[in-house]
């Protein structure tokens, strides 16, 4: 009995800690870009582009 | 302020497919769309694009394209970034992480480490993969 409770007990965590490592992840990626338009910018005007040419 | 829009006879007979592209690109940054980007690169990023020596981007490199529907937006449609991450992340893309964002910066729609976004970088491997000046 308490063997199987400390199972449930383990999967559950187990299955919280994969639902929340996308949204961490999502988190700190999203912090990292925040306020990138203080960064430098590469480009000095927008520039007419398609998906396939973003070096353009 | 003069703006760059590429070339004019491309944008004019290109021009009756734009609205259609337009619509397929609310939800894909893999539709071949137009739109005006800007390009911006962290510290890290910006010393190597900007400098003449290697082309080797550093770990914590950050690369955000903004991709505008029009030249006067004030906020972006969407955003394209790519991130240098640690050895061995992705050694096929040189270990960048591509992201599509959110004009906002608030919601990650895509985390790539290939498909799209490297289909085209892949041609810019000899500059680890980032498109030329």
């Amino acid at each position: 009995m308490k063997v199987s409770a400390l199972r449930i007990l383990a999967l559950g965590a187990l299955v919280a800690a994969i639902g929340t490592a996308p949204a961490s992840s999502s988190n700190s990626e999203l912090s990292q870009i925040a306020g990138y338009r203080q960064w430098t910018r590469l480009t000095e005007s927008p520039r007419l582009v398609t998906v396939d040419g973003l070096g353009g | 302020m003069i703006l760059d829009v590429g070339d004019v006879s491309s944008t004019k007979t290109r021009r009756g497919k734009s609205k259609s592209r337009a619509k397929q690109n609310d939800s894909a940054s893999h539709e071949n769309f137009r739109s005006y980007g800007v390009v911006y690169a962290n510290h890290l990023a910006s010393q190597v694009y900007t400098g003449t020596d290697s082309q080797v981007f550093p770990v914590g490199s950050i690369i955000v394209r903004e991709k505008l529907s029009r030249l006067d937006a004030d906020q972006p449609d969407l955003l394209a970034v790519m991130i240098k991450r640690e050895p061995g992340f992705n050694p096929a893309g040189g270990d960048w992480l591509f992201l599509t964002v959110n004009g906002a910066a608030s919601k990650i729609n895509e985390r790539m480490k290939k498909g799209a976004c490297l289909d085209c970088h892949r041609s810019a491997r000899e500059r680890d993969f980032v498109q030329s000046k």
